[in-house]
């Protein structure tokens, strides 16, 4: 602590005397040069001793003392590796290195990182024990303890790479031995210190958190791994893992559920924490990330700070949002009425998890969970074991959400804290978090809460945290009443939630195939961007490869996995979750760089100049030239409107943005019958008040706004009333721009503008033709056994010929001298250049080919282990999961072979 | 995934049932009484039928017509003459419109006649249009000849009828007269269309209604 600068600080805890916050103070200072404080803990909310602010967990705190310093000397001071990292893969990697990073370059700067990383995990725990918190995200125990974590995380890696059935299995017994295990000798000796990276928790942290701190900690482990080794690396997992499973006998599953094993006794005293700790860490994280997550959407629009909360991810943020909302301080004060009625919201949110959790799992344990009067919720592992024959492993982290599928209880854990370490763009997210939509508590409150955060935050841009309020007695007990009430509707969403938050994990997950593919069209896109001559041709392309990556989400046997097996979706629901999936996963860090690119091409055409120009013109019409025969809003509905604009041009789900907009428009109609009470109002009214609006708004975001929605909306959802609202709108835009002002009349809008609205339909219905016949682009996977290295995936059409996959794999092998082959059954299997790419997989047997580059003077005699082919697959599990197994062939090929067939192809 | 999209019967919750799903479009001068029209056909029906909207610019009605539930999403547009350049965003794409006059003014009558051309002549060759006298509970200040509409009507292969939205007659009439016309053959189970297109019924801030499937 020494050597860093005044305000580091670090979050570390012991069981004894619960968690310390210690400062590094300025060296002027006499004292020592640092400054330990204790963390207090009264019910669930934390309060630096002495304070009276109290705070609903520790991420809340440190980013509230990031901005103040209240009874500090100073205010704590984030490492600058963390307030400088703008990508979430930063932050990944310094999480990812866990206890080490302290002793890394990255660290230099700043070592704090490492702390606020154990904050992080710290923090979890004191959410989820209310009773005494231990923390002990202590660098030491992060040692002991990863080595062991490293075993556990070889092996689930191994499922996980091979995402096979069969590794299914194997992992099954990994999880057990894990489980298990690992957790028993971790007991006694201590908590188990968070995996390094799930502080920071990369999404993927996240993902694994669910499962018990075990099981969490390998994921962590993993992506350490993976940040220093590669491919080369995952290969000696591989074996690593296969020749650990059989060493280890799988433990039954009883023994799993059964929480800690003999050492009972010892669980009440003082291993009793532990035991907890352990059985509970996923939970805990959960809990502890879910308030901060929770937080984080209903104050969404601060973002920075709430998320803060939630990660180190966040944290960064926050510390950028910091300047801001220092000055705001004493407006958190003043704010604090509303605040506490958001809080208790929160709070019963909070508890609503908790609850939520505890009750799933006690319904769903058969053995009643030894803690005796913790409410905590029991430990995972007892549901684990009737599902996890179910779930296979699929990616690391599809491994990790199934596994936290499994456990059927908590409310996605993993979402919670991927939506904070996610979001680089925090600040655009805001409220409009599909997730947050996704809580019922909070859709239920939604409304208000979107009110209140767009009227006091969203004009400040920025805010203290909202954990600053003070609660109390009463309105803790009135959470406590209401919790449970919710709890029951919590309960049926949580599904939804979990498996959407699962589904931007795996999409998150660079290792699984389908998280390499959203990253690669990420890529492509990004670097396409700016190449689009007109906007509606760029909008397109994104809305394609969405529609793509979903058609391919919905047929995967990734998607199926995930998909608990007593909670079954019809398939609109399924469609409406990948849905919301790829959007978190795609245009949330796709928005910025749309609107960049919009307003470019706008700027260039000339049409954002011509709107500006015109606005004015409209501004100064009179209501009677506008054609308005009703009241129009007045200045406080006027506010109202411009703040939901305002909100939807943050937002960056095209359907959270159609759902803005309708609410602007209800405002709208609102105002009008201000002077005729319960009047209908048609057309005749509506729009010219719309262009009276309009005129006052923000008209440059919006004309992108309305482009970013009718292009991105999901073209297989009908919108109805959406639809005329936005046609509306961009007519109104349209009228706009071609405004004359000396006939207060439009010119006769362009053919082209006129025939706009149709137009797109008919885009919305290709693209939903498209995406109906799942034909939209096929994948497959060429190996090149001399390149070494993994199979890549070339997206295919059904037109593709060998010959023009042949100039793909030369491109995405960056290799043009060598040919493309393919195999069945090991045979070579000669094929006309024009021959069909997809007929030839689809043609073929399940199992039986397998396409490979090579050398052209050397030819593959068989594809061989060695070549990533899968044919070094474990023969009985359908292996690949993860490939398109069931894309190519939307034929339909029972699930098995076509795994089978599909790992050998795409391995 | 093959199952998408094919239209069909019902096992939802109105078993047995074809639905057809259109878009209406409404046009028609100011004042005509456009969409108190619209609202008396959507207040006059079964609340369960109904779709709330935001505001009465755009609303959702179902009719029973025989073994056929018809859907019609109804698009108002603006009468204004200035805003007159929008409409083709309205009506392209519509499988029905009802063009509205107001028999007491000549000049509707004229402009109605100006909006069937226009529809004839730009909308899909397939709209079904309903030419709507409206404000026939005012005959007795009439200047539009029900003769002279009738005529029109027939000669340009109209529905026609004089309603009145102020009286209910014939406003239900005109409806299911344009119901009855629609061709059912490119219908949508809603159900089935409901999942096909993700709508999600229970998000409160949708209240999205199942846009038009077919004809575009």
């Amino acid at each position: 602590m020494e050597k860093e600068m005044a305000g580091a600080f670090l979050v570390h805890g012991t069981e004894d005397k619960g968690t310390t916050l210690s400062v590094r103070l300025p060296d002027e200072q006499e004292a020592p040069p640092v400054y330990n404080l204790m963390v207090k803990q009264h019910k669930t909310l934390l309060h630096l001793d002495g304070s009276s602010l109290v705070f609903d967990d520790i991420f809340k705190l440190i980013s509230f003392y990031c901005a103040s310093r209240d009874i500090l000397a100073i205010p704590l001071r984030l490492p600058s590796a963390i307030t400088t990292a703008t990508k979430r893969e930063e932050l990944e990697v310094i999480s990812a290195m866990g206890a080490d990073f302290w002793m890394s370059d990255l660290n230099q700067p700043a070592k704090d990182q490492d702390l606020a990383l154990d904050q992080t995990h710290n923090r979890l725990y004191l959410y989820v024990n209310p009773v005494t918190v231990e923390e002990s995200a202590n660098k030491d125990l992060n040692h002991s303890t990863i080595s062991k974590l490293d075993i556990v995380t070889a092996q689930n890696l191994t499922s996980s790479l091979q995402n096979g059935e069969v590794s299914q299995k194997t992992s099954t017994e990994v999880k057990g031995q894990a489980k298990t295990t690992p957790t028993q000798d971790i007991k006694y000796k201590r908590p188990p210190p968070r995996p390094p990276s799930l502080g920071s928790g990369s999404g993927m942290g996240l993902l694994f958190s669910p499962p018990p701190s075990l099981h969490t900690s390998p994921p962590a482990a993993e992506r350490k791994e993976e940040g220093r080794g590669g491919a080369g690396e995952r290969e000696e997992r591989k074996s690593m893992s296969t020749s650990l499973t059989p060493s280890r006998p799988p433990v039954p599953l009883q023994s799993r559920a059964a929480p800690p094993l003999p050492p009972a006794p010892l669980r009440r005293t003082s291993s009793r924490r532990s035991t907890d700790r352990e059985v509970g860490e996923g939970t805990e994280r959960e809990k502890g990330q879910n308030p901060a997550k929770r937080t984080e959407r209903e104050e969404g629009g601060e973002g920075g700070e709430e998320k803060m909360g939630s990660k180190s991810g966040q944290l960064d943020e926050g510390v950028q949002q910091q300047n801001c909302s220092q000055p705001q301080e004493s407006e958190v004060k003043q704010d604090r009425g509303k605040r506490e009625t958001e809080d208790e919201k929160e709070e019963k949110e909070v508890k609503m998890d908790t609850e939520e959790q505890t009750q799933i799992s006690s319904s769903h344990c058969a053995p009643p969970v030894k803690k005796p009067s913790r409410p905590i919720p029991p430990p995972r592992k007892k549901q684990c074991p009737p599902d996890a024959p179910v779930c296979p492993n699929q990616a690391g982290g599809g491994l990790a959400s199934q596994t936290a599928g499994m456990r059927v209880p908590p409310p996605s854990p993993a979402r919670r804290p991927d939506v904070s370490l996610y979001s680089p763009q925090g600040g655009t997210v805001l409220v409009t978090d599909p997730d947050s939509c996704s809580t019922s508590s909070t859709e239920e409150d939604g409304e208000p809460n979107q009110e209140q955060e767009q009227n006091q935050n969203r004009p400040a841009e920025s805010r203290s945290p909202k954990a600053a309020v003070r609660r109390t007695p009463t309105t803790v007990m009135l959470d406590r009443a209401c919790y449970r009430l919710s709890t029951v509707i919590t309960g049926l969403i949580s599904h939804d939630r979990r498996l959407t938050q699962r589904l931007v994990e795996l999409a998150r997950d660079p290792l699984s195939y389908f998280g390499n593919l959203v990253k690669e069209h990420r890529a492509f896109t990004l670097e396409t961007m700016l190449k689009h001559s007109s906007s509606t041709e760029l909008l397109q392309e994104i809305r394609q490869m969405m529609t793509q990556l979903k058609s391919y989400l919905l047929q995967s046997t990734e998607l199926r996995a995930m998909v608990e097996p007593q909670h079954q979706y019809a398939q609109d629901k399924l469609e409406s979750i990948a849905e919301a999936a790829l959007c978190k996963s795609v245009l949330k860090p796709l928005r910025e760089p749309i609107y960049q690119s919009l307003e470019k091409l706008h700027t260039n055409d000339g049409s954002l100049k011509q709107l500006a120009q015109n606005q004015s013109g409209v501004l100064g019409s009179t209501t009677t030239a506008l054609g308005i025969t009703t009241a129009v809003p007045e200045a406080s509905a006027m506010e109202k409107i411009s703040i939901k604009l305002n909100n939807l041009h943050l937002e960056y789900s095209p359907q959270k943005k159609i759902e803005l907009m309708l609410k602007a428009c209800k405002l709208i109609y609102d105002s009008m019958s201000v002077s005729s009470p319960g009047r209908a109002h048609g057309a005749d009214d509506f729009l010219p008040v719309m262009m009276y609006v309009l005129a006052r708004s923000n008209l440059s975001a919006l004309q992108l706004d309305v482009e970013y929605m009718m292009e991105l909306m999901d073209p297989s959802l009908a919108l109805g009333e959406g639809s005329y609202y936005l046609t509306t709108t961009y007519g109104a835009l349209e009228h706009i721009k071609t405004f004359d002002q000396q006939r207060s009349a439009t010119r006769q809008l362009s053919r082209e503008v006129q025939d706009s609205i149709h137009r797109w339909e008919r885009r919305r219905t290709l693209n939903q033709e498209r995406m109906t016949q799942g034909s939209v682009r096929d994948f497959l996977t060429v190996c090149c056994p001399e390149m070494g290295g993994s199979p890549k995936t070339l997206g295919v059409l059904p037109t593709t010929t060998m010959q023009q996959l042949a100039e793909q794999c030369a491109a995405r092998f960056e290799q043009d001298s060598y040919m493309l082959s393919v195999y069945m059954d090991g045979v070579h299997q000669p094929l006309a250049p024009t021959e069909l790419a997809l007929s030839v997989k689809n043609g073929s047997q399940p199992g039986a080919y397998c396409f490979v580059y090579h050398p052209v003077d050397q030819p593959v005699e068989q594809p061989q282990p060695g070549c990533s082919c899968p044919t070094d697959l474990p023969p009985d599990p359908p292996a690949e999961s993860f490939f398109p197994a069931d894309f190519a062939a939307v034929d339909t090929v029972e699930p098995e072979a076509q795994e089978e067939e599909e790992s050998l192809i795409s391995l | 995934m093959s199952s998408r999209g094919s239209g069909g019967r019902s096992n939802g919750s109105l078993p047995q049932t074809k639905i057809c799903q259109f878009k209406l479009v409404l046009l028609g001068d100011m004042a005509v009484g456009k969409s108190s029209l619209v609202l008396r056909f959507v207040k006059g029906q079964f609340d369960e039928f109904q779709e709330t909207t935001i505001g009465a610019a755009f609303l959702a009605q179902s009719v029973c017509l025989d073994d056929t539930t018809v859907k019609f999403e109804i698009w108002d547009t603006a009468g204004q003459e200035r805003y007159h350049s929008l409409a083709p965003m309205y009506y392209r794409g519509a499988q029905a419109a009802i063009v509205v006059f107001d028999i007491t003014k000549p000049e509707t009558f004229e402009r109605a006649k100006a909006w069937v051309k226009e529809l004839q002549r730009q909308a899909s060759p397939n709209i079904v249009i309903a030419l709507a006298g409206n404000k026939a509970d005012l005959a007795e200040r009439r200047l539009v000849d029900f003769e002279e509409a009738q005529t029109y009507a027939e000669d340009t292969g109209l529905l026609f009828m004089e309603t009145s939205a102020k009286t209910a007659m014939n406003v239900n009439e005109l409806f299911l007269a344009i119901a009855k016309k629609m061709p059912k053959t490119d219908t949508q189970n809603p159900t089935h269309a409901a999942r096909h297109r993700g709508v999600n019924l229970q998000d409160p801030d949708a209240h999205s209604t199942r846009a038009c499937c077919g004809g575009n």
